[in-house]
Protein backbone atom coordinates (compact mmCIF):
# COMPACT_ATOMS: atom_id res chain seq x y z
CA UNK A 1 0.00 0.00 0.00
CA UNK A 2 0.74 3.45 -0.92
CA UNK A 3 0.29 6.28 1.60
CA UNK A 4 1.27 9.91 1.04
CA UNK A 5 0.30 12.41 3.82
CA UNK A 6 0.98 15.92 3.03
CA UNK A 7 3.36 15.95 0.40
CA UNK A 8 5.16 19.79 -0.57
CA UNK A 9 7.31 19.62 -3.66
CA UNK A 10 9.00 22.04 -5.49
CA UNK A 11 12.16 22.31 -7.44
CA UNK A 12 12.16 26.42 -7.29
CA UNK A 13 10.07 27.86 -4.24
CA UNK A 14 7.80 30.04 -6.65
CA UNK A 15 7.15 27.08 -8.60
CA UNK A 16 5.29 24.36 -6.27
CA UNK A 17 4.47 20.89 -8.07
CA UNK A 18 2.08 19.44 -5.11
CA UNK A 19 1.55 20.92 -2.02
CA UNK A 20 0.07 19.13 1.08
CA UNK A 21 -0.99 15.97 -1.25
CA UNK A 22 -2.76 13.01 0.59
CA UNK A 23 -3.11 9.96 -1.24
CA UNK A 24 -3.50 6.18 -0.62
CA UNK A 25 -3.31 3.79 -3.30
CA UNK A 26 -4.18 0.02 -2.56
CA UNK A 27 -2.52 -2.97 -3.82
CA UNK A 28 -4.15 -4.88 -7.03
CA UNK A 29 -5.14 -2.06 -9.07
CA UNK A 30 -3.33 -0.36 -12.39
CA UNK A 31 -3.45 3.18 -11.80
CA UNK A 32 -3.06 5.65 -14.26
CA UNK A 33 -2.04 9.06 -13.79
CA UNK A 34 -2.93 11.46 -16.12
CA UNK A 35 -2.11 15.41 -16.27
CA UNK A 36 -1.51 18.03 -18.16
CA UNK A 37 2.53 18.98 -19.14
CA UNK A 38 4.53 19.74 -16.35
CA UNK A 39 1.68 18.88 -13.67
CA UNK A 40 4.08 16.44 -11.81
CA UNK A 41 3.07 13.01 -13.51
CA UNK A 42 7.26 12.11 -13.71
CA UNK A 43 7.90 13.83 -10.57
CA UNK A 44 5.11 12.46 -8.81
CA UNK A 45 6.59 8.84 -9.80
CA UNK A 46 10.47 9.67 -9.28
CA UNK A 47 8.88 10.98 -5.83
CA UNK A 48 7.28 7.57 -4.90
CA UNK A 49 10.28 5.26 -5.95
CA UNK A 50 13.20 7.32 -3.75
CA UNK A 51 14.31 9.44 -6.93
CA UNK A 52 13.39 12.72 -5.60
CA UNK A 53 12.51 13.61 -1.96
CA UNK A 54 9.74 15.34 -0.76
CA UNK A 55 10.37 18.69 1.02
CA UNK A 56 7.73 18.23 3.21
CA UNK A 57 5.17 15.71 4.10
CA UNK A 58 6.26 11.91 3.82
CA UNK A 59 5.39 8.40 1.20
CA UNK A 60 5.49 4.99 3.07
CA UNK A 61 5.46 2.16 0.79
CA UNK A 62 4.75 -0.82 2.86
CA UNK A 63 6.11 0.77 6.02
CA UNK A 64 9.33 1.69 4.15
CA UNK A 65 10.36 5.14 3.09
CA UNK A 66 11.39 5.41 -0.51
CA UNK A 67 13.92 8.24 0.11
CA UNK A 68 15.99 5.82 2.20
CA UNK A 69 16.78 3.39 -0.86
CA UNK A 70 17.37 0.43 1.22
CA UNK A 71 17.44 -2.53 -0.87
CA UNK A 72 14.33 -4.53 0.21
CA UNK A 73 12.40 -2.03 -0.69
CA UNK A 74 14.21 -1.08 -4.34
CA UNK A 75 13.98 -5.27 -4.60
CA UNK A 76 10.31 -4.58 -5.00
CA UNK A 77 10.22 -1.76 -7.12
CA UNK A 78 10.74 -1.00 -10.94
CA UNK A 79 10.70 1.89 -12.45
CA UNK A 80 10.51 2.55 -16.11
CA UNK A 81 11.26 6.22 -17.66
CA UNK A 82 9.81 7.88 -20.80
CA UNK A 83 13.75 8.19 -21.50
CA UNK A 84 15.09 4.84 -22.12
CA UNK A 85 19.21 4.49 -21.65
CA UNK A 86 21.17 1.45 -21.75
CA UNK A 87 24.41 0.51 -21.47
CA UNK A 88 26.31 -1.01 -24.43
CA UNK A 89 25.31 -5.00 -23.92
CA UNK A 90 23.27 -6.95 -25.58
CA UNK A 91 20.05 -7.89 -23.60
CA UNK A 92 21.22 -11.15 -22.83
CA UNK A 93 23.93 -9.72 -20.70
CA UNK A 94 22.02 -7.09 -19.46
CA UNK A 95 19.85 -9.95 -17.96
CA UNK A 96 23.10 -11.49 -16.46
CA UNK A 97 24.39 -8.67 -14.40
CA UNK A 98 20.97 -7.12 -13.65
CA UNK A 99 18.92 -10.04 -13.45
CA UNK A 100 20.80 -10.89 -10.34
CA UNK A 101 19.62 -7.98 -7.97
CA UNK A 102 15.90 -8.82 -8.10
CA UNK A 103 14.93 -12.09 -5.74
CA UNK A 104 12.26 -12.85 -7.97
CA UNK A 105 13.42 -12.67 -11.71
CA UNK A 106 12.49 -14.79 -13.98
CA UNK A 107 14.83 -15.22 -17.49
CA UNK A 108 12.31 -17.33 -19.25
CA UNK A 109 9.96 -14.46 -18.70
CA UNK A 110 12.25 -12.21 -19.90
CA UNK A 111 12.93 -14.00 -23.46
CA UNK A 112 9.55 -14.67 -24.10
CA UNK A 113 8.73 -10.54 -23.38
CA UNK A 114 11.14 -9.65 -25.77
CA UNK A 115 10.28 -12.71 -28.63
CA UNK A 116 6.28 -11.22 -28.04
CA UNK A 117 7.70 -7.62 -28.55
CA UNK A 118 9.73 -9.19 -31.55
CA UNK A 119 13.63 -7.63 -30.09
CA UNK A 120 16.64 -9.86 -30.63
CA UNK A 121 17.87 -10.66 -27.41
CA UNK A 122 21.91 -10.91 -29.08
CA UNK A 123 21.18 -7.45 -30.41
CA UNK A 124 23.66 -4.65 -28.54
CA UNK A 125 21.14 -1.90 -26.94
CA UNK A 126 23.02 0.72 -28.69
CA UNK A 127 22.15 -0.32 -31.96
CA UNK A 128 18.54 -0.74 -31.27
CA UNK A 129 16.07 1.93 -31.92
CA UNK A 130 14.20 3.97 -28.85
CA UNK A 131 10.88 1.93 -29.64
CA UNK A 132 13.56 -1.07 -29.51
CA UNK A 133 14.82 -0.38 -26.10
CA UNK A 134 11.63 1.06 -24.49
CA UNK A 135 10.37 -2.76 -25.43
CA UNK A 136 13.05 -4.34 -23.63
CA UNK A 137 13.19 -2.18 -20.88
CA UNK A 138 9.57 -3.53 -20.32
CA UNK A 139 9.74 -6.46 -20.85
CA UNK A 140 12.96 -6.78 -18.18
CA UNK A 141 10.94 -4.40 -15.39
CA UNK A 142 7.80 -7.28 -16.59
CA UNK A 143 10.42 -9.96 -15.78
CA UNK A 144 11.50 -8.67 -12.23
CA UNK A 145 7.94 -9.52 -10.64
CA UNK A 146 8.11 -6.58 -8.38
CA UNK A 147 5.24 -5.84 -6.69
CA UNK A 148 5.44 -1.95 -7.37
CA UNK A 149 6.12 -1.44 -10.92
CA UNK A 150 5.66 1.99 -12.24
CA UNK A 151 5.97 3.43 -15.77
CA UNK A 152 6.49 6.73 -17.34
CA UNK A 153 4.67 7.04 -20.44
CA UNK A 154 5.60 3.18 -21.48
CA UNK A 155 3.38 3.52 -24.49
CA UNK A 156 5.49 6.46 -25.98
CA UNK A 157 7.62 5.29 -29.02
CA UNK A 158 5.93 1.70 -29.16
CA UNK A 159 4.58 1.18 -32.86
CA UNK A 160 1.00 -0.09 -32.81
CA UNK A 161 1.40 -3.98 -32.88
CA UNK A 162 3.81 -3.40 -30.14
CA UNK A 163 1.35 -1.05 -27.60
CA UNK A 164 -1.51 -4.37 -28.31
CA UNK A 165 1.43 -6.84 -27.04
CA UNK A 166 2.23 -4.33 -23.94
CA UNK A 167 -1.18 -4.98 -23.00
CA UNK A 168 -1.68 -7.88 -23.24
CA UNK A 169 1.32 -8.80 -21.18
CA UNK A 170 0.89 -6.29 -18.83
CA UNK A 171 -2.75 -7.66 -17.89
CA UNK A 172 -1.16 -11.29 -17.87
CA UNK A 173 2.02 -10.89 -15.94
CA UNK A 174 -0.91 -8.38 -13.25
CA UNK A 175 -1.97 -10.19 -9.94
CA UNK A 176 -3.41 -9.46 -6.70
CA UNK A 177 -0.42 -8.12 -4.91
CA UNK A 178 1.00 -5.90 -7.51
CA UNK A 179 0.65 -2.23 -8.01
CA UNK A 180 0.95 -0.61 -11.45
CA UNK A 181 1.26 3.21 -11.64
CA UNK A 182 1.56 4.67 -15.40
CA UNK A 183 1.92 8.03 -16.22
CA UNK A 184 0.39 8.92 -19.90
CA UNK A 185 -0.56 11.31 -22.69
CA UNK A 186 -1.79 8.84 -25.12
CA UNK A 187 -5.04 7.71 -22.79
CA UNK A 188 -6.56 5.63 -25.56
CA UNK A 189 -3.15 3.16 -25.21
CA UNK A 190 -3.92 2.16 -22.06
CA UNK A 191 -8.20 2.42 -21.45
CA UNK A 192 -8.26 -0.92 -21.14
CA UNK A 193 -5.79 -1.90 -18.69
CA UNK A 194 -6.34 1.05 -16.55
CA UNK A 195 -8.38 0.34 -13.41
CA UNK A 196 -8.27 3.72 -11.29
CA UNK A 197 -7.77 7.20 -12.22
CA UNK A 198 -5.38 9.86 -10.76
CA UNK A 199 -5.78 13.45 -12.46
CA UNK A 200 -3.29 16.31 -11.47
CA UNK A 201 -3.37 19.68 -11.89
CA UNK A 202 -2.80 23.02 -10.01
CA UNK A 203 -0.38 21.27 -7.43
CA UNK A 204 -2.95 18.61 -6.18
CA UNK A 205 -4.78 15.27 -6.95
CA UNK A 206 -8.16 16.71 -8.81
CA UNK A 207 -9.50 13.17 -9.18
CA UNK A 208 -8.80 9.68 -7.58
CA UNK A 209 -11.46 7.34 -8.19
CA UNK A 210 -11.68 3.31 -9.67
CA UNK A 211 -13.21 3.87 -13.73
CA UNK A 212 -16.55 1.50 -12.14
CA UNK A 213 -16.97 4.21 -9.75
CA UNK A 214 -16.49 7.06 -12.51
CA UNK A 215 -18.84 4.65 -14.82
CA UNK A 216 -21.24 4.46 -12.45
CA UNK A 217 -21.74 8.33 -11.73
CA UNK A 218 -21.13 9.35 -15.45
CA UNK A 219 -22.41 8.11 -18.78
CA UNK A 220 -20.03 9.20 -21.99
CA UNK A 221 -21.44 9.04 -25.37
CA UNK A 222 -20.80 10.78 -28.72
CA UNK A 223 -23.79 13.19 -30.75
CA UNK A 224 -23.61 14.57 -33.85
CA UNK A 225 -26.52 16.65 -32.66
CA UNK A 226 -26.61 18.47 -29.35
CA UNK A 227 -28.40 17.10 -27.22
CA UNK A 228 -31.14 19.02 -25.11
CA UNK A 229 -28.60 21.27 -22.62
CA UNK A 230 -30.91 19.54 -19.37
CA UNK A 231 -28.87 16.67 -19.63
CA UNK A 232 -25.54 17.65 -20.46
CA UNK A 233 -23.14 18.00 -16.87
CA UNK A 234 -20.32 18.28 -19.75
CA UNK A 235 -19.51 18.66 -23.34
CA UNK A 236 -16.65 19.21 -25.78
CA UNK A 237 -16.51 19.03 -29.23
CA UNK A 238 -14.59 16.76 -30.99
CA UNK A 239 -14.14 15.52 -34.53
CA UNK A 240 -17.29 13.30 -34.22
CA UNK A 241 -19.55 16.06 -33.39
CA UNK A 242 -19.77 16.45 -29.10
CA UNK A 243 -18.89 14.22 -26.96
CA UNK A 244 -20.81 14.91 -23.58
CA UNK A 245 -20.89 13.91 -20.17
CA UNK A 246 -24.02 13.61 -18.22
CA UNK A 247 -25.43 12.37 -14.90
CA UNK A 248 -25.96 8.51 -14.66
CA UNK A 249 -29.34 8.24 -13.70
CA UNK A 250 -29.37 4.24 -14.82
CA UNK A 251 -27.08 2.99 -12.30
CA UNK A 252 -25.64 0.84 -15.21
CA UNK A 253 -22.33 1.40 -15.34
CA UNK A 254 -20.96 2.26 -19.24
CA UNK A 255 -17.62 3.03 -20.46
CA UNK A 256 -15.40 5.72 -19.44
CA UNK A 257 -14.25 8.31 -22.04
CA UNK A 258 -10.59 8.90 -20.42
CA UNK A 259 -9.91 11.55 -22.31
CA UNK A 260 -13.27 13.73 -21.98
CA UNK A 261 -13.11 12.91 -18.65
CA UNK A 262 -9.79 13.85 -18.30
CA UNK A 263 -10.73 17.65 -20.31
CA UNK A 264 -13.80 17.53 -17.79
CA UNK A 265 -11.99 17.26 -14.70
CA UNK A 266 -9.37 20.47 -16.10
CA UNK A 267 -12.08 22.67 -16.77
CA UNK A 268 -14.93 21.90 -14.02
CA UNK A 269 -12.58 20.47 -10.75
CA UNK A 270 -14.90 21.25 -8.50
CA UNK A 271 -18.01 20.36 -10.49
CA UNK A 272 -16.52 17.19 -10.46
CA UNK A 273 -15.25 16.47 -6.99
CA UNK A 274 -18.82 17.52 -5.55
CA UNK A 275 -20.45 14.51 -7.96
CA UNK A 276 -17.93 11.75 -6.00
CA UNK A 277 -18.43 14.00 -2.86
CA UNK A 278 -22.17 13.71 -3.17
CA UNK B 1 17.10 -9.25 4.12
CA UNK B 2 20.25 -7.35 4.64
CA UNK B 3 19.87 -3.51 4.06
CA UNK B 4 23.45 -2.47 5.10
CA UNK B 5 26.00 -5.10 3.60
CA UNK B 6 25.71 -8.04 1.43
CA UNK B 7 28.78 -9.15 0.13
CA UNK B 8 26.82 -11.16 -3.08
CA UNK B 9 24.75 -7.94 -3.97
CA UNK B 10 28.24 -6.09 -3.77
CA UNK B 11 30.18 -8.66 -5.83
CA UNK B 12 27.37 -8.30 -8.20
CA UNK B 13 27.64 -4.69 -8.39
CA UNK B 14 31.52 -5.13 -9.04
CA UNK B 15 30.70 -7.33 -11.89
CA UNK B 16 27.85 -5.11 -13.23
CA UNK B 17 30.99 -2.34 -12.73
CA UNK B 18 33.57 -4.15 -14.72
CA UNK B 19 30.90 -5.12 -17.39
CA UNK B 20 29.88 -1.79 -18.77
CA UNK B 21 33.16 -0.53 -18.08
CA UNK B 22 36.12 -2.26 -18.99
CA UNK B 23 36.77 -0.06 -22.27
CA UNK B 24 36.70 2.80 -20.40
CA UNK B 25 39.48 1.48 -18.14
CA UNK B 26 41.36 -0.07 -21.26
CA UNK B 27 41.21 3.16 -22.27
CA UNK B 28 42.46 4.61 -19.85
CA UNK B 29 45.25 2.02 -18.94
CA UNK B 30 46.48 3.02 -22.52
CA UNK B 31 46.64 6.40 -22.01
CA UNK B 32 48.84 6.21 -18.76
CA UNK B 33 51.30 3.56 -20.21
CA UNK B 34 51.95 5.73 -23.27
CA UNK B 35 52.11 8.76 -21.38
CA UNK B 36 54.71 7.06 -19.34
CA UNK B 37 56.09 5.35 -22.50
CA UNK B 38 56.58 8.70 -24.11
CA UNK B 39 58.06 10.48 -21.19
CA UNK B 40 60.88 7.22 -20.71
CA UNK B 41 61.76 7.35 -24.43
CA UNK B 42 62.32 11.27 -24.84
CA UNK B 43 63.71 11.66 -20.75
CA UNK B 44 66.40 10.18 -18.81
CA UNK B 45 64.05 9.26 -15.77
CA UNK B 46 60.52 9.58 -15.81
CA UNK B 47 60.13 12.43 -12.89
CA UNK B 48 57.94 11.71 -9.88
CA UNK B 49 55.72 14.81 -10.55
CA UNK B 50 54.45 12.63 -13.74
CA UNK B 51 54.36 9.47 -11.49
CA UNK B 52 51.60 11.70 -8.86
CA UNK B 53 50.31 13.95 -11.80
CA UNK B 54 48.53 10.61 -13.33
CA UNK B 55 48.04 8.86 -9.98
CA UNK B 56 45.96 11.10 -8.87
CA UNK B 57 44.26 11.63 -12.75
CA UNK B 58 43.64 7.97 -13.21
CA UNK B 59 41.84 7.63 -9.62
CA UNK B 60 40.09 10.45 -10.67
CA UNK B 61 38.42 9.06 -14.05
CA UNK B 62 38.11 5.58 -12.56
CA UNK B 63 35.89 7.34 -9.61
CA UNK B 64 33.84 9.36 -12.87
CA UNK B 65 33.37 5.73 -14.14
CA UNK B 66 31.34 4.72 -11.28
CA UNK B 67 29.32 8.14 -10.42
CA UNK B 68 29.21 10.61 -12.98
CA UNK B 69 26.28 9.66 -15.39
CA UNK B 70 23.86 11.93 -13.59
CA UNK B 71 22.90 13.75 -16.85
CA UNK B 72 21.57 10.49 -18.24
CA UNK B 73 18.01 10.00 -16.38
CA UNK B 74 17.73 6.44 -17.71
CA UNK B 75 21.37 5.05 -16.93
CA UNK B 76 21.64 7.18 -13.57
CA UNK B 77 17.98 5.63 -12.43
CA UNK B 78 18.83 2.18 -13.67
CA UNK B 79 21.66 3.07 -11.02
CA UNK B 80 19.96 4.33 -7.95
CA UNK B 81 17.19 2.33 -7.78
CA UNK B 82 19.27 -1.01 -8.40
CA UNK B 83 18.47 -2.93 -5.34
CA UNK B 84 21.85 -2.82 -3.45
CA UNK B 85 22.71 -0.43 -0.41
CA UNK B 86 24.30 2.96 -0.57
CA UNK B 87 27.17 1.51 1.08
CA UNK B 88 27.88 -1.71 -1.19
CA UNK B 89 27.21 0.79 -3.95
CA UNK B 90 29.57 3.70 -2.35
CA UNK B 91 32.06 1.15 -1.78
CA UNK B 92 32.22 -0.33 -4.99
CA UNK B 93 33.47 2.82 -6.46
CA UNK B 94 36.44 2.89 -4.00
CA UNK B 95 37.12 -0.46 -4.18
CA UNK B 96 37.71 -0.17 -8.16
CA UNK B 97 39.02 3.95 -7.03
CA UNK B 98 41.57 2.75 -4.63
CA UNK B 99 42.13 -1.02 -4.25
CA UNK B 100 42.21 -1.93 -7.52
CA UNK B 101 43.53 0.77 -9.49
CA UNK B 102 46.70 1.31 -6.92
CA UNK B 103 48.29 -1.64 -7.43
CA UNK B 104 47.45 -1.76 -10.85
CA UNK B 105 48.81 1.67 -11.90
CA UNK B 106 52.13 0.77 -9.53
CA UNK B 107 52.96 -2.25 -10.89
CA UNK B 108 51.91 -0.23 -14.84
CA UNK B 109 54.49 2.54 -14.12
CA UNK B 110 57.30 -0.18 -12.50
CA UNK B 111 56.72 -2.14 -15.56
CA UNK B 112 57.05 1.09 -17.70
CA UNK B 113 59.72 2.56 -16.47
CA UNK B 114 62.06 -0.22 -15.95
CA UNK B 115 61.08 -3.41 -18.10
CA UNK B 116 59.95 -0.76 -21.15
CA UNK B 117 62.84 1.23 -21.00
CA UNK B 118 65.36 -1.85 -20.95
CA UNK B 119 63.57 -3.47 -24.07
CA UNK B 120 64.40 -0.12 -25.89
CA UNK B 121 67.97 -0.44 -24.65
CA UNK B 122 68.20 -3.73 -26.39
CA UNK B 123 67.41 -2.22 -29.81
CA UNK B 124 70.87 -0.82 -29.28
CA UNK B 125 73.92 -2.94 -30.14
CA UNK B 126 75.98 -1.80 -27.48
CA UNK B 127 74.07 -1.33 -24.70
CA UNK B 128 75.91 -2.77 -21.52
CA UNK B 129 73.08 -3.34 -18.95
CA UNK B 130 71.41 -6.65 -17.91
CA UNK B 131 68.30 -7.25 -17.28
CA UNK B 132 68.93 -8.11 -13.35
CA UNK B 133 70.80 -4.51 -13.29
CA UNK B 134 68.29 -2.42 -14.96
CA UNK B 135 65.13 -4.44 -12.12
CA UNK B 136 67.79 -3.79 -9.22
CA UNK B 137 67.91 -0.42 -9.88
CA UNK B 138 63.98 0.51 -10.18
CA UNK B 139 63.57 -1.46 -7.04
CA UNK B 140 67.34 0.78 -4.97
CA UNK B 141 64.88 3.63 -6.62
CA UNK B 142 61.70 2.72 -4.89
CA UNK B 143 63.58 1.72 -1.81
CA UNK B 144 65.43 4.95 -1.91
CA UNK B 145 62.45 7.20 -1.57
CA UNK B 146 61.59 7.67 2.52
CA UNK B 147 58.45 6.09 3.46
CA UNK B 148 57.17 9.61 4.09
CA UNK B 149 57.29 10.26 0.26
CA UNK B 150 54.59 7.57 -0.46
CA UNK B 151 52.46 8.38 1.99
CA UNK B 152 52.78 12.08 1.29
CA UNK B 153 51.84 10.83 -2.17
CA UNK B 154 49.04 8.24 -0.77
CA UNK B 155 47.54 11.23 1.29
CA UNK B 156 47.79 13.93 -1.85
CA UNK B 157 46.02 10.86 -3.81
CA UNK B 158 43.54 10.49 -1.41
CA UNK B 159 42.56 14.12 -1.18
CA UNK B 160 42.16 14.62 -4.95
CA UNK B 161 39.98 11.86 -5.18
CA UNK B 162 37.85 12.65 -2.45
CA UNK B 163 37.28 15.96 -3.22
CA UNK B 164 36.43 14.92 -6.71
CA UNK B 165 33.95 12.39 -5.44
CA UNK B 166 32.20 14.72 -3.82
CA UNK B 167 31.96 17.31 -6.69
CA UNK B 168 30.79 14.54 -9.39
CA UNK B 169 28.24 13.57 -6.71
CA UNK B 170 27.30 16.87 -5.90
CA UNK B 171 26.92 18.41 -9.67
CA UNK B 172 25.57 17.43 -12.36
CA UNK B 173 27.31 19.38 -15.11
CA UNK B 174 30.77 21.26 -15.48
CA UNK B 175 31.75 19.07 -12.97
CA UNK B 176 35.95 19.16 -14.28
CA UNK B 177 35.72 22.79 -14.32
CA UNK B 178 34.56 23.01 -10.48
CA UNK B 179 36.64 20.67 -9.46
CA UNK B 180 39.90 22.63 -10.90
CA UNK B 181 38.50 26.24 -9.32
CA UNK B 182 38.25 24.07 -5.78
CA UNK B 183 41.78 22.85 -5.81
CA UNK B 184 42.71 26.09 -7.11
CA UNK B 185 41.10 28.12 -4.21
CA UNK B 186 42.07 25.45 -2.10
CA UNK B 187 45.63 26.11 -3.07
CA UNK B 188 45.48 29.70 -2.66
CA UNK B 189 44.02 29.34 0.50
CA UNK B 190 46.34 27.29 2.60
CA UNK B 191 49.32 28.69 0.61
CA UNK B 192 47.99 31.72 2.35
CA UNK B 193 47.60 30.64 5.71
CA UNK B 194 50.89 29.03 5.40
CA UNK B 195 52.49 32.39 5.11
CA UNK B 196 50.97 33.90 7.67
CA UNK B 197 52.05 30.69 10.05
CA UNK B 198 55.22 30.51 8.74
CA UNK B 199 56.09 34.58 8.72
CA UNK B 200 54.65 34.40 12.52
CA UNK B 201 54.95 31.36 14.25
CA UNK B 202 58.09 29.24 12.56
CA UNK B 203 61.41 30.83 12.40
CA UNK B 204 63.57 29.01 9.52
CA UNK B 205 67.10 28.79 11.03
CA UNK B 206 69.27 31.25 9.04
CA UNK B 207 70.53 29.88 5.47
CA UNK B 208 67.92 27.63 5.17
CA UNK B 209 64.95 28.33 2.25
CA UNK B 210 61.87 27.35 3.86
CA UNK B 211 60.35 30.25 3.99
CA UNK B 212 57.13 29.74 1.49
CA UNK B 213 58.30 30.29 -1.24
CA UNK B 214 56.18 29.97 -5.37
CA UNK B 215 52.62 28.22 -4.43
CA UNK B 216 53.54 24.47 -5.83
CA UNK B 217 56.66 24.51 -4.52
CA UNK B 218 56.08 25.09 -1.16
CA UNK B 219 52.45 22.44 -1.21
CA UNK B 220 54.54 19.85 -2.16
CA UNK B 221 57.15 20.54 0.41
CA UNK B 222 54.88 20.57 3.10
CA UNK B 223 52.75 17.47 1.44
CA UNK B 224 55.54 15.57 0.29
CA UNK B 225 58.49 16.99 2.07
CA UNK B 226 60.31 17.35 -1.39
CA UNK B 227 62.95 19.55 0.20
CA UNK B 228 63.98 17.09 2.68
CA UNK B 229 63.91 14.43 0.60
CA UNK B 230 67.02 16.20 -1.26
CA UNK B 231 68.82 17.47 1.29
CA UNK B 232 67.72 15.45 4.91
CA UNK B 233 69.78 18.57 6.47
CA UNK B 234 67.48 20.59 6.00
CA UNK B 235 64.45 18.54 7.64
CA UNK B 236 66.87 18.62 10.75
CA UNK B 237 67.12 21.89 10.70
CA UNK B 238 63.44 22.60 11.08
CA UNK B 239 61.95 23.39 14.41
CA UNK B 240 59.32 20.75 13.70
CA UNK B 241 59.57 17.17 15.44
CA UNK B 242 59.30 13.72 13.88
CA UNK B 243 56.26 13.82 15.91
CA UNK B 244 54.84 16.40 14.72
CA UNK B 245 55.31 15.51 10.84
CA UNK B 246 53.42 11.91 11.92
CA UNK B 247 50.81 13.82 13.82
CA UNK B 248 50.07 16.05 10.86
CA UNK B 249 49.50 12.64 8.08
CA UNK B 250 47.59 11.59 10.72
CA UNK B 251 45.40 14.82 10.45
CA UNK B 252 45.58 14.99 7.17
CA UNK B 253 44.58 11.29 6.90
CA UNK B 254 41.73 11.99 9.36
CA UNK B 255 40.51 15.10 7.36
CA UNK B 256 40.30 13.08 3.77
CA UNK B 257 38.55 10.26 5.24
CA UNK B 258 36.37 12.74 6.26
CA UNK B 259 35.81 14.01 2.91
CA UNK B 260 35.04 10.55 1.66
CA UNK B 261 32.56 10.42 4.27
CA UNK B 262 31.01 13.83 2.84
CA UNK B 263 31.08 12.14 -0.60
CA UNK B 264 29.01 8.88 0.83
CA UNK B 265 26.55 11.58 2.39
CA UNK B 266 26.08 13.72 -0.62
CA UNK B 267 25.67 9.86 -2.39
CA UNK B 268 22.98 9.61 -0.33
CA UNK B 269 21.57 12.72 -0.70
CA UNK B 270 21.69 12.50 -4.57
CA UNK B 271 18.32 12.97 -6.43
CA UNK B 272 17.17 12.97 -10.24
Amino acid sequence: MITIENLTFWYSKQNRIFEDLNLELDAGHIYGLLGKNGAGKTTFLKLICGLSFPKSGEIIIDGLIPQKRKPVFLSDIFFVPEEISFPSMTAVKFVKIYGGFYPAFDPSLFRGFLEKFEVDPDQNFSGMSHGQKKKAMIAFALATNTRYLFLDEPTYGLDIPSKAAFRSMLSASFSGEKTIIMSTHMVRDLESLIDNVIILENHKIILNQSLDKVAQKFTFCHSLLSPSSGEIFYSVNSEMGQTVISLNHSGIAGNVDLETLFNACIDIPEKISSIFEN
Amino acid sequence: MNNSFNINRFWLLVGRQWSENKKSYLFLWIVISLSLMIFSVFSEQIGLELFILLFCFGGCVVITTVFSSWPDFGRSSLYLLLPASLTEKFLCGLFYGIILFIPVYCLTYFFITYIFTYLVILLFPNNLISFSEVITDGINKFTFLPFSFYIAVFLAFLFMQSLYMIIIIRFKKRQILIFLLTILAILVLYNFGMNILMSNIVHAPKGHIRTPGPLLTFITADFGYIKSIYNPADFESFSFIKLIWKLNDLIWFIVFCMLYLTAWFKFKEREL
